[in-house]
């Protein structure tokens, strides 16, 4: 299993690095001192595990994973757990705090080795699919939400709304960059409000302005618009 | 509040004035049953009214109610002679026009009723009064109520002034990884480690300390932090060497020393530097803490600079002051007055 270190303390890292050398199937592929160093790291050395430090110089460790297109497994490291932690973990891998017990470590890894096992076969495709998993923060919540249950992504300003169970919250990536890397067979760009989880389609209607009235398995209506009907009706045929 | 007090005036104004004419108007109309007479009566009650409020006006305007019972009851009954008359001159022309009474009877009338009206104002400056004496006990208990809740809220905040438990977290990791790397180094901050922790226990307990003894907690708390730094930190101290001896509060100079690094090192991937520089001044001790970055984040730091703020004034008196201001492009000073002790 391949893994990162991000965490600004030299220290901290030589720890972390200690503790997991007792455990044999993990390979640090690389250290980040911060957010940038991370990103980089990230897109060249593509690894299966983040361990990550909260509280980094410049952007924090929330803003890093809120940037990247798909969110890896993460296990957070703190020294004291902020209530920012608290709030969403339930669905983070896991959290440790600093200094970190080795059986509480391994307790951890079993968890990601698991998630990235499940991971795998699934993986490894340039287009982010169904399994893909994205880092979603609003305001003190956070989510790691797997596209299948996204339902719609919503244009606002250069933000994208994401409409999953309840939620509804923003992130800062625009729906064309959003449409350039989630893959087409699944996600369709139907207008230029909206791109749907083709899954979460209940019914199809013809419009009044000469498209098509779709109505999600969430209850929300939206509009196929004319120039994409046509597109719109191939995809679904096929 | 003020809404309610003049709801509750007006209320009173129109109860008491009404329900007290109505009852005369009564009486005078089992005596002599005719329309004008009921008319007059709610003129009289419609002149006191007026006339009364006026004394509620002056009373506010020039603010009688601050000055000493003597000389308000003396003001009070001036004014309720001179009012006595202003009213009953005011209401003269009502009753022949009514087509009651002659004038004769009206002169007569004017003795009886102005000694009549003079009592009634009387009673009227009585409940005033008492009303906003009240009012006045009344919020000035709750001001007091206030204020005691706030100081101990103050003292709270200054108890908590301890050492950072993410600061302290962190510090025991690094220290962990120093001890495989560097073991003399570890057993020395360890030893810096235990001299912060005791410091800041005790501080509780202390009121002043002195600065160099505060100087040298400073000293080990950011050799720790350049456990968590390294390259990112450097500092420089700029100490005059009079004031070595001066007295300040437990963990005020760690505090900002504390905060300059929170805000200011930790949120640059480069670093920074730190500069303390501590003079004497006429009046008591400059202590000022410098470091690169800006100031942001108004909305919290602003209750930082409160509590830095009112701990000073909590212990160190009313003219000991704190002050955040950028000094230039990138350099943010930290600035506390502290007086010395008269």
């Amino acid at each position: 299993m391949k893994v990162l270190l991000i965490e600004d303390s030299r220290l901290a890292r030589a720890e972390m690095k200690r503790l997991l050398s007792a455990e044999a199937d993990i390979e640090i592929c690389g250290e980040a001192e911060n957010a940038h160093q991370a990103e980089t790291l990230i897109a060249s050395s593509e690894p299966d595990l983040l361990f990550l430090d909260i509280n980094l110089p410049g952007r924090d460790g929330f803003e890093l994973l809120a940037a990247l297109d798909s969110a890896p497994p993460v296990i957070f490291c703190t020294a004291y757990s902020e209530h920012a932690v608290r709030a969403f973990e339930q669905n983070a891998l896991d959290y440790l705090v600093k200094p970190v017990e080795p059986s509480r470590l391994s307790r951890a890894l079993d968890k990601a080795r698991q998630s990235v096992e499940s991971d795998r076969g699934v993986k490894k495709q340039t287009k982010l699919g169904l399994q893909d998993r994205v880092f979603v923060r609003d305001g003190e919540r956070c989510w790691f939400v797997t596209l299948k249950d996204v339902r719609l992504f919503e244009v606002e300003g250069n933000y994208s709304r994401l409409y999953f169970g309840t939620e509804r919250p923003l992130i800062p990536k625009s729906l064309n960059h959003l449409e350039s890397r989630l893959d087409p067979q699944l996600f369709f760009r139907i207008s230029r409000r909206h791109i749907v989880n083709l899954q979460w389609i209940s019914s199809i209607a013809p419009s009044v302005s000469g498209g098509l009235q779709l109505t999600l398995k969430g209850g929300e209506e939206v509009e196929v618009s004319r120039r994409q009907a046509s597109l719109f009706r191939e995809a679904l045929s096929l | 509040m003020q809404t309610k007090r003049t709801i509750l005036y007006w209320s009173l104004q129109f109860a008491a004035w009404g329900s007290y004419f109505t009852l005369c108007a009564t009486f005078m109309y089992l005596r002599d049953p005719r329309p004008a007479g009921l008319l007059l009566w709610i003129f009289i009650m419609l002149g006191h009214l007026t006339v009364s409020h006026a004394l509620r006006y002056g009373i506010r305007r020039w603010r009688w109610l601050d000055l000493s019972p003597a000389r308000l009851v003396g003001k009070l009954f001036i004014s309720c002679i001179a009012l006595a008359f202003a009213v009953n001159l005011l209401l003269a022309p009502i009753p022949p026009i009514l087509g009651l009474n002659s004038l004769a009877v009206q002169f007569y009338m004017f003795r009886i009723f102005v000694p009549y009206s003079f009592v009634l104002f009387a009673a009227w400056c009585l409940v005033y009064v008492a009303f906003q004496y009240f009012f006045r006990y009344r919020d000035s208990e709750m001001n007091r109520l206030r204020l005691e809740a706030s100081i101990t809220e103050a003292e709270l905040r200054a108890l908590k002034a301890q050492v950072n438990p993410h600061f302290l977290f962190n510090c025991l990791n690094n220290l962990r990884a120093l001890v495989a790397e560097d073991a003399d180094k570890a057993r020395e901050m360890l030893l810096h480690l235990s001299e912060l922790l005791r410091y800041s226990l005790e501080a509780a307990r202390r009121d002043k300390v002195s600065f160099e003894e505060e100087l040298r907690i400073v000293e080990a708390y950011l050799a720790l932090e350049k456990l968590q730094y390294e390259k990112r930190l450097s500092w420089r101290l700029n100490i005059a060497p009079g004031v070595l001896p001066v007295l300040i509060p437990p963990m005020l100079l760690q505090q900002l020393v504390e905060n300059a690094i929170k805000h200011g090192i930790a949120q640059d991937t480069h670093g920074g530097e730190i500069v303390i520089s501590a003079t004497a001044t006429k009046s008591g001790l400059e202590v000022r803490v410098e470091n690169t970055g800006t100031i942001k984040e108004l909305g919290r730091k602003g209750f930082g600079i409160e509590n830095v703020r009112e701990r000073l004034r909590l212990l160190c008196g009313s003219s000991a002051s704190f002050d955040l201001q950028t000094i230039s492009e990138g350099r943010v000073a930290a600035i506390a007055h502290i007086p010395l002790p008269a």
